[in-house]
């Protein structure tokens, strides 16, 4: 393969893989709420703000000897992911579970509430231009410094990186879901909730748990995205909450395999669009991607869920 | 049926107004200049008999304080409470920028304030704004109220002549509707400085340019400037046929941006940008891609909010400025300014368009003074009358359209740290 | 007889002359209607006539009597009074679509947007190289294109209804949620066209583009005229006259929107609203139907952003982010979905809390500070949290009065009402509930005169679970 056409696969997938890991957070509370969490989004900002005051909480430099800098890696990634998860599990108390019963407008604007309200929260605590951190993962390319290839590809420390926090994440969730009784529970009450309930499934129970999991993994790309990208902002949530529905969209809503395919599409896309074409294009060709699918093929490129959902 | 209601409540309606909208007697537009008053400037005489407001609009907030707090500092000191005749000066802050826009300026507030000065009958001068795309919307609102605006800060050609392959047809008569100027500066201008940097990085050895620009009229006017001269120069330019070409601020990753820029064997990189347009993480990721290439952006990232953002990313970089450093300013006046803004400030360097506040407050004071009177236009006269003002910045007037006499260009660079090392002074090629 | 067991003719025949003496009669009787709505509704009439004479007088008060204590009390200026009265046209019309037609549209910035631009072609310098000035208030020989305002309000309706139609076309086979997401991907993508579309090279047959700058950008197009009449100017610069030019603009908006949602029309969107399936049984063209609200909804979007663009004398592609499609929705959300003068109050809200009574706050604050010698009190900037407020506001509102603030009283019932699972309606509550509806005519008057009918759903036990009342009036009674 071309090497540019390679070098622009690796970095689609980098921001592919973050996009999936948002995506599944949308994807699952869809599935077992027919709800779109307009507030994911800023679940993954308020995530990735976290990590960054922990990170320089714990004060880890670029100069830090490397099992230092994994041991606390992984420990802010494990706080984070619990503060996301709570988070989630508290706005699903607070703003969803009392419209259960309700037209399904209610849910959805009051969605787009906290929504506002968490993007409001990322301004007042962090300011309102965006912040950077340095580079803690080195960004030097591992071809030509380890394997000593000579070429143009260049994959850094910090694109293993993200896959290696998110590739483990995607197969435990996997694993949850197929094989662990929760995650038939949750596969059931996405099916029928009422028949769910008749089967001894505590349905309350259950949705709990399904956001707790999706702040988690929302908590874990706040973390991937400070590491990767290096900088956040309180209006982050928005952009990225938007391709990460299209990603889950894409996949076909409701499918988790669909949505880990969506994300890494949609990054090949926002990548190939922005080195190809224009960038200042890449946002209008995203959304006209995601126009594109709901309206010619709603069940996106892995799911079954129909169109004419009420 | 309705739609028959709506249709002949439509064309009762329309025929109603057409035929009541009559052409004005507006004079027409383009340069006015002496002779007889223009319409908008006549009965602008202030109502208070103890009173002259003076507004400043500048973005007061996130990255842009940097620079921001330092001007309004100094045009407070010059300007609040000071008494001209019967009037004491009192000074007005608005700030130019919303949260909305991560704290940089926005276009619909900058209108808010210029209206703001512009209903108050007893506004005589309006310093700003600090970025040209925000004077580019309020000077047509400012000049059908007669409010003269000195900017310390926009360097935009277009907002006060025309600069072929630079600024817009149409531009600058377009901003003036009433037909005469309101709108002056103290700093130089785009095609002046763009034109030093192009030369300046011919003579750093830049044989293949790639040029980005914000998509914002300052970056846009500033880069096109740049590929111009540098076309001229000899440097070949390889974005976007042979100009500029916009990057998206508001994206959150450059690596493909970066991967473009190194497949087209470009050996330089000119940034037309302000702070606040994601700059951090732009330079981040082209430094990732290319640790080597040079760099060189001008004053509209010229303050340490800039460093701060790229961290060790901005190293290398060059910086153009299009007037003078505080540390290399030549008159004795500066000097003393610099001297005394370093006391004050335990010994740290003034922003560098801190002293442009100051002397845009300084014009203002002795427009107000030689007007005389709390007239609008009279105070506009006086500003456009400036003949050999003496100031910190040395000895200027204002031109006919507006602009400065002076016309230095300075080159700087970041080393290790902020504030930049200064190079060198430029030369515009002609 | 009674009335009310001949079916209703809404609206009139008998063609334009029919109508304008329908118009002139109703013209001459309005002291008659005036005095029977202040029978019959006399909290709501006295009401909305106080608040018009307020209205017509505030811009005097404004300047004389209340001159001293406009800095103290946080009373809006001109420039947020425009900003009310253009939201407010931009929530009639979006409550065409999401309140009659039940049609979830989170992409009504691309309309506003469609407005401002048509406006911008047509009253500005833009086009250089051609020059029409048409009963416009520039020179002749100005270059560009210069139409008087009220033309170019009525082409900037017309552009956003023909795009309105366009873009709903695609949705017509989605629901709820989807249908959401659509418009929203419409609503940055057209605002995206506006900002990029400033180096076009095109050619087709005699339509040849080289480089052209098609819609400038971020930098945006200005001047743009302000509207003129009689010689005065509206704009920006003419304080309180802008505000007398939307008053009118927004009586015609909602003598449009009443007029729709009293007609067929207006029913055939109750009906898709609260069954499709049911709607297209009885007959009902639900895809022009649908159409026609988009459309609809998107002229008075139009003429939003025509006002707008008109007034502030500029427009980039920067004024139109989604942020401003939301918070349009908010408006409604919070007024009373469904009902007209719900949206308007929420709109008036909105803006004047968002542009007034924050910033207000935050000089009082700075102010506090300055004298109590706590200075870090003037740093709390109250505008920054203006999204904080809508939020809470918005789920709060959704747990407790999801139907806003003045509701109409149809919208209130279903929202209480609707089973788990159901979209924004409930016809079949009936079915389902075996309730039985009563016709309870509360003003039987004689034989020709307008009378008004509540229509009530009981339930098993008696108690009402929904009303629905029926006002005929003079203009609908059938001949």
């Amino acid at each position: 393969m071309d090497e540019q056409v390679l070098q622009t696969v690796i970095i689609g997938l980098s921001n592919g893989l973050i996009y999936a890991l948002v995506a599944l957070g949308y994807t699952l509370v869809y599935g077992i709420l027919q709800l779109i969490n307009f507030a994911h989004g800023e679940v993954f900002m308020l995530g990735s703000m976290i990590a960054l005051t922990l990170l320089m909480a714990l004060g880890v430099t670029p100069g830090m000897d490397i099992v230092t800098t994994i041991v606390l890696i992984v420990v802010v990634l494990l706080i984070t992911m619990t503060i996301s998860a709570i988070l989630n599990v508290s706005i699903e108390r607070v703003a969803y579970r009392p419209l259960r019963n309700a037209p399904k407008l209610a849910p959805l604007i009051s969605a787009i509430g906290m929504s506002f309200i968490l993007q409001n929260v990322g301004l007042l605590w962090k300011g309102p231009t965006s912040l950077g951190f340095l580079d803690i993962i080195p960004n030097t390319n591992v071809l030509t410094t380890i394997f000593g290839l000579d070429t143009v590809v260049a994959v850094s420390y910090k694109q293993l990186f993200v896959a290696a926090v998110t590739i483990p994440l995607l197969i435990v969730l996997s694993w949850f879901v197929s094989k662990t009784r929760q995650g038939k529970a949750m596969r059931a009450t996405a099916q029928d909730p009422d028949t769910a309930g008749l089967m001894g499934i505590d349905v309350n129970r259950t949705i709990a748990i399904t956001f707790v999991i999706a702040g988690a993994l929302a908590g874990a790309a706040g973390l991937v995205q400070i590491l990767y990208n290096n900088t956040t902002v309180w209006s982050l949530g928005f952009r990225f909450g938007l391709n990460a529905f299209t990603s889950a969209v894409l996949g076909g809503i409701g499918n988790l395999q669909g949505a880990v395919l969506g994300g890494i599409v949609l990054g090949l896309i926002n990548a190939f669009s922005d080195r190809y074409l224009a960038a200042q294009w890449t946002n209008a060709i995203v959304f006209g991607v995601l126009i594109a699918v709901l309206v010619f093929r709603p069940s996106g490129l892995l799911g079954q869920q129909a169109a004419d959902r009420a | 049926m309705k739609l028959t209601k709506v249709g002949a409540m439509a064309a009762a309606a329309l025929f109603a107004f057409t035929a009541c909208s009559t052409p004005g007697a507006s004079a027409p537009p383009g340069d006015g200049g002496g002779g007889t008053t223009p319409e908008a400037c006549a009965n602008k005489k202030g109502t208070s008999s103890n009173q002259i407001n003076v507004y400043s609009a500048l973005p007061r907030q996130g990255s842009n304080t940097a620079s921001t707090d330092a001007l309004v500092e100094s045009i407070r000191g010059l300007l609040d409470g000071k008494k001209v005749g019967d009037f004491t000066i009192k000074y007005t802050d608005l700030d130019d920028s919303s949260a909305a826009n991560n704290g940089d300026w926005d276009g619909a507030v900058a209108q808010q304030n210029a209206t703001t000065a512009a209903n108050d009958p007893d506004a005589m001068v309006f310093i700003g704004h600090f970025n040209s795309g925000a004077a580019k919307l309020t000077i047509p609102i400012l000049n059908a109220a007669c409010l003269v605006m000195i900017s310390p800060a926009n360097t935009y050609p277009g907002l006060t002549t025309s600069v072929e392959g630079v600024t817009e047809p149409g531009e600058p008569g377009s901003y003036y509707p009433s037909g005469y100027r309101n709108y002056s500066r103290v700093i130089s201008t785009d095609d002046k400085q763009g034109g030093a940097g192009a030369a300046w990085a011919k003579e750093l050895g830049a044989t293949k340019a790639y040029v980005l620009d914000d998509t914002q009229v300052y970056g846009k006017g500033l880069a096109r400037a740049w590929a111009l001269f540098a076309t001229q120069l000899g440097i070949e330019v390889v974005s976007a046929d042979g100009t500029s070409e916009g990057f998206d601020a508001k994206a959150t990753d450059y690596a493909a941006l970066a991967q473009k820029i190194k497949a087209s064997g470009a050996d330089f990189i000119y940034i037309g940008s302000i702070t606040g347009q994601n700059t951090g993480k732009l330079w981040k990721d082209i430094r990732a891609a290319m640790p080597d290439i040079k760099i060189m952006s001008g004053d509209g990232v010229f303050e340490a909010s800039f460093y701060e953002g790229t961290g060790e990313a901005g190293n290398g970089t060059y910086l153009t400025f299009g007037g003078v450093g505080p540390n290399e300013q030549t008159s004795d006046a500066g000097k003393q300014w610099v001297a005394d803004y370093k006391t004050a400030h335990g010994g740290e360097d003034p922003p560098v368009y801190a002293i442009y506040g100051a002397a845009a407050a300084q014009l203002a004071l002795d427009a107000i003074t030689r007007a005389g009177t709390n007239d609008r236009y009279e105070v506009l006269k006086a500003v456009f009358g400036t003949k050999d003002f003496q100031s910190y910045l040395g000895t200027f007037s204002i031109k006919e359209d507006g602009d400065t006499t002076l016309a230095e260009a300075t080159g700087y660079q970041i080393v290790d740290s902020w504030p930049p090392t200064f190079e060198k002074v430029l030369a515009a090629p002609e | 007889m009674n009335t009310l067991t001949t079916p209703v003719q809404v609206g009139h025949t008998g063609g334009l002359r029919a109508w304008l003496r329908q118009m002139a009669s109703a013209a001459r009787g309005w002291p008659a209607t005036y005095r029977m709505a202040l029978e019959r509704r006399r909290g709501r009439t006295v009401l909305l006539t106080l608040l018009i004479v307020l209205l017509v007088a505030y811009p005097v008060l404004y300047q004389t009597v209340l001159a001293p204590v406009v800095r103290i009390l946080p009373l809006p200026s001109a420039t947020v009074m425009v900003f009310m009265l253009i939201f407010a046209i931009m929530a009639i019309g979006l409550n065409i679509v999401i309140g009659f037609a039940g049609l979830l549209d989170l992409g009504y910035v691309a309309f506003y947007a469609l407005g401002a631009y048509t406006t911008a072609f047509l009253t500005s310098p833009h086009w250089g190289g051609v020059s029409v000035v048409l009963f416009a208030s520039v020179p002749e020989g100005s270059p560009g294109i210069h139409l008087p305002f009220m033309l170019v309000v009525i082409l900037a309706a017309g552009v956003a209804a023909t795009f309105g139609v366009l873009l709903g076309a695609p949705t017509l086979r989605l629901r709820g949620d989807y249908l959401a997401i659509v418009t929203l991907g419409f609503g940055e993508i057209v605002p995206i066209f506006f900002k990029n579309l400033v180096n076009v090279t095109f050619s087709f047959g005699p339509i040849q583009l080289v480089n052209a700058n098609l819609t400038g950008g971020p930098l945006g197009i200005n001047p743009i005229d302000p509207p003129s009449f009689f010689g005065f100017k509206f704009g920006v610069i003419s304080g309180f006259n802008a505000v007398y030019l939307g008053l009118i603009l927004i009586i015609v908006a909602i003598v449009i929107a009443r007029n729709l949602e009293r007609s067929r029309m207006g029913r055939a969107w109750m009906a898709v609203r609260e069954d499709e399936i049911a709607a297209e049984m009885m007959g009902v063209n639900t895809v022009r139907t649908k159409l026609l609200a988009f459309g609809l909804g998107a002229a008075f979007a139009g003429i939003a952003g025509a006002y707008q663009a008109s007034y502030q004398g500029a427009t980039t592609s920067d004024f139109f982010q989604f942020s401003t499609s939301i918070l349009v929705v908010v408006m409604i959300i919070l007024g009373g979905i469904g009902n007209i003068w719900g949206v308007i109050a929420g709109a008036v809200v909105v803006q004047y809390v968002d542009k007034t009574l924050l910033p207000w706050a935050g000089q009082r604050l700075t102010d506090i500070g300055n004298v109590t010698g706590n200075p870090a009190l003037g740093d709390i900037n109250p505008s920054t949290f203006s999204f904080l407020l809508f939020g809470i506001a918005l789920v709060a509102m959704m747990r407790f009065r999801p139907e806003g603030f003045v509701p109409s009283r149809q919208r209130a019932a279903e929202m209480h009402t609707a089973p788990p699972g159901q979209a924004l309606g409930s016809i079949g509550l009936i079915e389902k509930e075996g309730l039985v509806p009563q016709l309870d005519p509360t003003e039987p008057g004689g034989e020709a005169d307008p009378g008004s009918a509540e229509m009530s759903v009981e339930g098993p036990a008696g108690e009402t679970k929904a009303e629905h009342r029926v006002d005929v009036t003079d203009e609908e009674m059938p001949r």
